[in-house]
């Protein structure tokens, strides 16, 4: 793989988000969301619907720019250097942005062009992401023949298949039957090994399952931001976020 | 360049196995097919009686340019629903979002779909040839010609892409994009149309019509001042759609 032009040993941290905020016409989706996250950590983002997660993540993947604020991914700015630093990202959006006339194989063939992996190294990496997918039975299949949850797994795979330093995950389990919903978890945490994964869910159990930190949001605010630790402390607060938005 | 090209492939690609392209490619070669062989038979009914005429069209002015003439009317509604499903189509299911996520220019991702638009209707109009083409069995024909009104389809046809791809970047409604397509190319279609009206004499009105530029390679009097409007008109409107989707970040 062609190696982005950064010095990441000098990077202490994989993902800076300084004072970020996002405004939709003068609705604040994002408010003044600062964060610093090392590297190999897994952090989950709780929040109800229409926290800031997917307003959060989008502007992460450098799909959506902030308002106010700037981010850095691996000490490159997601807007001024987006074509380095997007290099080294990996994102899974709420949609699984799949080419449903395509088979598996071409699909991801297609992403390690985008990505710039060198052609020899495609059918190994392929291989890899099809593998810790699920997708080995499925490869020459068309996408648009496969379930919501295989089309889920090939979203998944084609964030993770040019290995990248960043993984942005959006709801990495919708659609996942409990089986699957396991070897989410455990391809996360194998995910941490080489990369920074960063995923979002409202569902706090999910979380708690797999993330080293847990960073909550609610209406587009930092509420939360701390290790996965003492969870009935984080339960209260849940349960409190939600009575909240039910009152 | 070379990220342009895997998306230029990438969108042919999709137009190859897209049941939108292959049936109104078909449905286009249907009608032209007919057209052509009504004009055929009409020229062999007066074949005769052009002969006393010493500058009479023949079959090159009375058949092909008729053709090619044709060809431009039809495709000109035909190409806002090609060319506004190459963006469309992408933001329906989320798919704008792998090309924006991923370490792509938006010059690349412009360029490579208008790319690969350009190819399939190249294929198009190789395809409308082989009708004049084929009078070569039965009669002397202008090779010529047919390149040069082969080339001016095909400029005119990447021309209206450009249009209404700029509109389609612009645009969240593909209703919304083809009516504005329609009505900007019959506008530079159009816009010199009447003789009488004092705009038709205006050097500028003459210059942005489209019908003008198209008939002079049809005519085969092509000159530089033809060629260089269309490529101004592909340039702006590519353009315009970088910078749209530049700014879209920022706007969304």
């Amino acid at each position: 793989m062609q190696e982005p032009i950064s010095n990441q040993n000098q990077q202490e941290f994989a993902i800076e988000l300084n004072n970020v905020s996002r405004l939709f016409a003068e609705h604040i989706a994002v408010c003044e969301l600062s964060l610093q996250i090392p590297q190999n950590q897994v952090i989950g983002l709780l929040g109800l619907n229409g926290a800031g997660k997917s307003t959060s993540l989008q502007m992460l993947a450098g799909t959506l720019a902030p308002s106010l604020g700037n981010i850095k991914i691996l000490g490159l700015d997601i807007q001024l250097q987006a074509e380095i630093a997007k290099q080294d990202i990996g994102y899974l959006p709420e949609v699984p942005p799949v080419y449903k006339e395509q088979t598996v194989d071409e699909y991801l063939n297609f992403i390690c062009a985008l990505y710039n992996v060198e052609k020899t190294q495609y059918s190994e990496l392929i291989q890899k992401a099809k593998e810790q997918c699920g997708l080995l039975e499925v490869s020459s299949r068309r996408i648009g023949n496969l379930s919501k949850g295989y089309q889920q797994r090939i979203g998944i795979a084609q964030a993770i298949v040019h290995q990248p330093k960043i993984v942005i995950l959006d709801e990495p389990t919708v659609g996942l039957d409990p089986q699957q919903l396991i070897s989410m978890r455990e391809m996360v945490r194998s995910l941490a090994e080489h990369s920074t994964v960063i995923f979002s869910s409202h569902i706090l159990s999910e979380v708690c399952a797999v993330a080293d930190r847990i960073v909550m949001l609610h209406e587009g605010k930092l509420v939360h931001d701390g290790p996965n630790e003492n969870q009935n402390n984080l339960e209260d607060l849940f349960s409190q976020i939600i009575l909240k938005g039910v009152s | 360049m070379q990220k342009t090209l895997l998306v230029a492939k990438h969108e042919f690609k999709y137009m190859l196995r897209a049941p939108l392209a292959w049936t109104l490619m078909g449905v286009v070669l249907l009608v032209l097919a007919w057209a052509f062989l009504a004009k055929v038979e009409d020229f062999q009914q007066i074949a005769h009686e052009l002969q006393n005429f010493p500058k009479s069209p023949g079959v090159t002015g009375f058949v092909i340019m008729s053709l090619y003439s044709t060809s431009s009317i039809i495709l000109m509604m035909i190409i806002p629903l090609l060319a506004m499903n190459s963006f469309h189509r992408e933001r329906w299911d989320g798919k704008m979002t792998l090309l924006f996520s991923a370490p792509l220019k938006s010059s690349e991702i412009v360029f490579g779909k208008f790319i690969g638009l350009s190819v399939y209707l190249a294929l198009m109009v190789f395809l409308i040839s082989l009708m004049p083409l084929s009078l070569l069995f039965a009669s002397p024909v202008d090779v010529t010609t047919i390149l040069l009104s082969a080339l001016g389809l095909w400029l005119l046809l990447i021309s209206f892409s450009a249009i209404t791809l700029f509109l389609a970047c612009v645009t969240k409604e593909p209703v919304i994009t083809l009516s504005l397509s329609i009505g900007v190319l019959l506008f530079l279609w159009l816009i010199d149309w009447s003789s009488q009206s004092a705009l038709s004499e205006n050097s500028l009105v003459r210059y942005i019509s489209v019908m003008k530029h198209y008939e002079n390679i049809l005519r085969t009097k092509i000159s530089t001042t033809d060629l260089i409007y269309f490529v101004s008109l592909i340039g702006l409107f590519l353009s315009l759609s970088i910078h749209h989707l530049n700014q879209k970040k920022e706007n969304v």
